[in-house]
This record gives C-alpha cells, structure tokens and sequence, in this order.
C-alpha cells in the first residue's frame, strides 16, 4: 500500500486522490524496538542526501599543528632517563632489576628507545623482572607512583 | 429516511474502514520522524567527536616531584602513542604473548641467538690445504618463564625457570636439537641474588665471557684460554651439567657467583657416565672422549657406560667468579676446581688392560686421575677518544693438573695463559684485534705426526714432550652493529704454535674446529692454522 501512494506526512493519508487528516498515535512499542535493531528500514527511510566533506581548515599561522606524533605523547607520564653503563657493561643485551616503586601503588613501564611498546611493566611496591637493553639508557614511565629505585640484579651477554 | 440511514450507514462503515488506515500511518510516519531525529542525532554525535578529536593538542606535563634521573622533557625520545591499558590478572600488570598469560602474575619470554657464518680455512696439514665451510656458530633458542611472588606475600621476589637448546642452524640434524641442551634451569631470585639448579655457564666461564670481541666465531678465545690440552675442548670454559649456583645482586658494580657440581658417578675413578647422563661422559664433548652409545666407536662395548670415561671425565666440579663493574672500570677474579679427573686414556691403562704406552724414547706415559684447577685475573678499561669508545680488556689465567713429580713430563694439563682484546667503536662499527697465548706445558703424554704423510702413515714420531707445545692466537675484524640486536661482521685469525702442540681454531663455540689433523684422524704437531670468517648475528 505504501508503495502506491506518494510520500506520506504526518497526520494525512490519501485515499485514492483525497488527503484525508487522520490521529496521530503512538506506534506499538514492539514495533518501534523491531525498526531500531534491524537494518533494513534504515536504508529504506528518507535521509538527507550524502554531502561532501567539508574543505579541511587551514592550520592557523599563528599556531601551526604539532606534528602526529607529539598529539599522543602529552597524555603520557614525562618518560625518565637512566643511564644503566655504571654497572652493566656494554656488551650485555637483557638485565635482571628490582623496581621499588614510591608510593606502592601503580605501576612502572621500563623500556629503551624506540621500544616502548615492548617494555617491562614492574607492578606494586617492589618487584622483579627483565628489561632488554639497547646501549646505555633506559626510560621509565611513572603511572601512579612518584619516585623509583633500581636495583640491579643480573645481566645477559650473549 | 431510508436515504438517510443508507447515508449513514455508508459513512460509518467508511470511518471504520479510514480509521483502521489512519492508524497504520500515523504510526509509520511516526517511526520515520524517530528514526530521522535519531539518524541526525547520531551525525551530530560523530561531528562532536571528530570536532574533540582534532582538539587533542600538546599539554606540557611537569615532571612529577621526587623523580630520580634526568627527566626527558619531549616526546621524541619515546615517540610511541598511547599504550592500550597493560593486560592485567587479578589487578596485576603482566606481559605475555598474543595468546595471553599461562599463569598469572608470570612473563614468558621467548629468546633466541642466531650466529652463522661462512668461512675460509687455510690448513698447513699436508692433505687438508683450503676450503670454504658454512657454520652455525652457538645459535640457540630459549623459554625463560618468571613467576612473580610479589601479589603473595614475597616482594621482589620471583621463580624462575629457563629451557634453552642448542639449534645447529646449518648442521645435520642430531639429538643436539633437543630441547634443554645448553642453559636451563629453575630457580628462585629476589633482593638478595638467585639461586637456580640445572645446568649453566659455569661463573668461571662467564667471568670473562665479555672479554672476547669474536666470541663463537673462529677466532674464539678458547682455542687456548680455559684450554687445558689442546684439541677442540675447552675444559674450563665450560657448561656444567646436574648444578646449582648462587648468583648474587649488583653491589656498587661487584657481583659473586658460585657454583657446585656432585660427580654422582658409579665409578670411583668417574670413568663411568654420571646419574642421569646416558652415553655420555661429565665433562666431555658431544658424543667425544668416550661417550657414545653401547657397542659403537667411542664406547667401551659390553654394559651401559663402559667405563670408557677415561679422557677428562671428572668427578665433583666447584666455580667461583668476582667481577666489578663501576663506570670504565672492570675487574675479575675467578677459580674452578675439577675433581678427580681421569685421563687414564692417555697412558692406555684402561684401555690396554693395564699395558704401559711406551714413548719413542722408552719413558712410559703416567697420567691417572688427579684434581685440576684453574685461575684467572683480569680487567679492562673503557677509554674515550676522538672516534668514539675504546675498551680494553686484558687477562691471566693458571691452569694446573696436580700430578707427582714422576707424572709431570707427561702433563700437558698445566700451564699458563693470557689474553688481551681491544675494541675501538666508530659510531655502528667496531674493530677489535685480539691476542692469545698459551706458554709451554711441562709435559706431554702424545706421540704427534710430523707434516708428511710417511710419518703420520707409521703411526707417528714427534714425541710432544721434547718440543716447545707453546702456542699464539692473533685475530683482527670488524663488526658493524645494525642494532644491538643484529649485526654483520668478519674477522680473520692466525694459529701459530710449537711443534709439540696441537691447537686449534674455533673450539667451544663456533660450529666446528679448525685442528690441525690429517684425513686419518693423525695430529700433526705444530701445524699453522688460519681463517677468515664473515657472518651475520641475531639476537632476539
């Protein structure tokens, strides 16, 4: 039926040539749940025509946009730099640490440069556990506590 | 009337018909109007988002009060985006593969080392000249499993366990290739060292392990130091079998390791295999030196063991090492007892039923079963010149077989020994010269070959003992480090030695040993051996 008569709006229906007013009621509320899980008579319903995506705004002089890959760091705790070459030697690739975390809570990331997303996680007040090493420095990431200590366990050579 | 009821009749009957089509369209146009204000509700939702997303800009963040170290105030040194939330059990952060956790509150490390090369091998022996070889040289491939205690009561501290394998990359296949040949152990670690049972790396060994810039390559240090006889073992530089270790923190750059091995052989004189050790010999190569399986080469035939441990097999087994690490310092101390070692193989006694082995010049070979030991201190330095890093490391070592007077001229066990490497870095690049050498032994119990194969066909007339079994390494190469985790390098090596030795190139590492033996197997005393070895390393 809806497909022979034109478009419909609210309050009318035509009957044969005629529009007739008719009540407005309130759907059955199965009915209204069936439209909103199913995809079909979304594609079906009227909705505005695609539009272009708007022409991208130019970067303000005054403040040029920081590149990609400063967007993401700020949320992040200020990596912290620490240069293991006192007592690990330079030929080793892995070392065993103690991290003592203050206050006991959170947690530290430890990795080297570049490889963030493969470093060591030392959870609570003091724990043990691996790091790779890549030259002299590592990098350690507060989340929670507020100071560290180190305290170095062992090494690899290979 | 009748017209008028018929009218009536008529709009009523309409009403009911319209009214049932007023409900069913005032009921889709009103579904329609919903599902567009929701259509629009949702496009403006994503407008917002996408408007929040583009505002996400840089906010200085202080570094936190009481931190340690020198803060990194940009974002280019760690320039990784946000870490999704770390895989947590039980409220505990841990690191485990794709698949997840085995155990919680544990790590499973997956660890490996890839060394292989191809080499140029010039030999004086006089039916071996050159040839091209390809070697994997001490690649492995290891599980190490840390069990954190800290969520249990026990902070810092950890169980830990380790399955390594040897994988002779490049090799006929083996029994080598099972699964817990080199280190593997379980043990527990914490504030105050670890303590681990197993096998490993002796402390000895490890003592100086850093010190040699061609570790595993042909030029390997251990053609002469931790290298009592020769040949193509390195008897004090070695992996302990059935042993347990101490290995102690880092205090201020010293760190103490020690490690004991019971014999726990059915032969007093260990020339049987040990608890747990089928056809093989403590303290022997990979099927060498009187290992093998019953009934073939190598094994006394008859029961299982044989008794044929008589080339080095040694009881009770003790390693200690110091080492000091402060800045460009570094120091060892390091002392490794081998306890009753049988070298009966030597004077035949076993093998002959007790028949003397006579010398050309009529003295009889006594070797026995006697304690060695060996000693070694060392040091380095690391300098800062104009091209970069330049670290020095240099030591001695004593190797003694405690023999009577009357055994010394057969005792080709006691000696000393020193070492020196120097490696200068150039930013990816290293280059590194290193020097060996072996002084002259007492003694020695064997009959060598001279060059020619006339002499080596009757069996041999050098008699070791009256020549100078002294012997010096030299190797240079260059290294050029991809990352710490992979490199190229290439390195050339020189064997010069008495005509009473019989050194060779490459043992305890790299994928064989260059010896200066004929086709038959004869040792030719004194040959000159050399090599130049390119290959490539992966760590991971």
């Amino acid at each position: 039926m809806m497909g022979m008569t034109p478009p419909l709006s609210a309050g009318y229906v035509w009957l044969g040539r005629l529009k007739v007013g008719t009540m407005d009621m309130h759907p059955p509320p199965g009915y209204v749940q069936l439209a909103q899980t199913r995809r079909g008579p979304l594609d079906i319903l009227p909705s505005p025509p695609p539009q272009a995506a708007p022409p991208p705004q130019p970067a303000a002089p005054a403040e040029p946009a920081p590149p990609p890959d400063e967007q993401a760091a700020p949320a992040e705790p200020t990596p912290i730099k620490v240069d293991v070459s006192q007592y690990i030697p330079a030929e080793a690739i892995a070392a065993t640490i103690i991290v003592t975390l203050s206050p006991p809570t959170g947690w530290a990331l430890v990795y080297t440069e570049g490889s963030e997303d493969n470093g060591t996680v030392f959870k609570g007040g003091r724990s043990v556990g691996e790091i790779k090493l890549d030259g002299r420095y590592i990098y350690v990431k507060l989340y929670g506590p507020t100071s560290f200590h180190i305290q170095y366990i062992n090494f690899n050579v290979p | 009337m009748k017209s008028k009821l018929l009218a009536g009749t008529a709009t009523a009957a309409l009403s009911l018909t319209l009214f049932s089509h007023a409900t069913s369209a005032a009921t889709l146009d009103d579904v329609m109007r919903r599902l567009d204000r929701l259509e629009k509700e949702n496009a403006e939702l994503r407008k917002q988002v996408h408007t929040l997303e583009g505002q996400r800009g840089p906010a200085a963040v202080a570094p936190a009060p009481g931190l340690k170290g020198n803060p990194v105030m940009h974002a280019r040194v760690a320039p990784s985006p946000t870490p999704p939330p770390p895989r947590t059990v039980a409220g505990i952060p841990v690191k485990a593969g794709p698949l997840g956790p085995l155990i919680d509150n544990t790590t499973v490390t997956l660890y490996g080392h890839f060394d292989l090369s191809v080499d140029g091998l010039f030999n004086s022996v006089y039916d071996q000249g050159d040839k091209a070889a390809i070697a994997s040289n001490g690649s492995y491939f290891g599980i190490r499993v840390r069990h954190n205690l800290a969520p249990y009561g026990y902070e810092g501290y950890a169980v830990l366990g380790q399955i390594e394998a040897q994988v002779d990359v490049a090799s006929q296949p083996t029994e080598r290739a099972a699964l817990g040949t080199r280190d593997s152990y379980l043990g527990i670690e914490g504030p105050w060292g670890a303590i681990k049972i197993g096998k490993e790396d002796t402390p000895y060994k490890k003592a100086t392990a850093r010190m040699d810039p061609f570790a595993n390559t042909i030029a390997d240090y251990n053609s002469i130091m931790g290298n009592t006889g020769g040949d193509n073992r390195a008897e004090f530089d070695w992996r302990m079998s059935h042993a347990i270790w101490y290995e102690s923190p880092i205090w201020n750059g010293f760190q103490v390791s020690a490690l004991a091995s019971p014999g726990q052989n059915y032969a007093q004189d260990n020339s049987d295999y040990s608890y747990g050790d089928y056809f093989q010999c403590n303290g022997a190569s990979t099927r060498g030196s009187g290992s093998n399986f019953p009934g073939t080469g190598g094994a006394v035939p008859g029961n299982i063991g044989g008794q044929g441990c008589t080339d080095g097999s040694f009881g009770d087994a003790y390693s200690i090492a110091g080492t000091y690490k402060n800045g460009p310092w570094t120091a060892i101390a390091a002392y490794e007892l081998h306890m009753g070692v049988n070298r009966q193989g030597d004077d035949d006694a076993v093998l002959t039923g007790g028949a003397p082995l006579v010398l050309p010049n009529g003295q009889i070979v006594m070797t026995g079963v006697h304690n060695e030991w060996a000693a070694k201190i060392g040091g380095g330095y690391l300098f800062h010149d104009a091209l970069g890093d330049l670290q020095f490391y240099a030591y001695y070592e004593w190797l003694r077989r405690e023999v009577t007077a009357a055994e010394q001229p057969f005792n080709e066990r006691s000696r000393d020994g020193v070492f020196a490497s120097l490696t200068q870095h150039i930013d990816k690049w290293a280059v590194s010269a290193s020097y060996a050498h072996a002084f002259k032994t007492p003694g020695n119990p064997a009959v060598l070959c001279f060059n020619n194969s006339v002499d080596c066909a009757a069996g041999g007339t050098l008699q070791a003992n009256l020549f100078d079994d002294s012997a010096s390494m030299y190797a240079l190469g260059a290294r050029y480090h991809f990352n710490q985790w992979a490199s190229w390098y290439i390195v050339g090596a020189v064997l010069q030695q008495g005509p009473g030795a019989h050194y060779c190139l490459g043992p305890s590492g790299h994928g064989y040993a260059l010896c200066g033996r004929d086709a038959a197997n004869n040792t030719i005393g004194g040959a000159t051996l050399s090599s130049v070895s390119s290959g490539l390393t992966f760590d991971f």
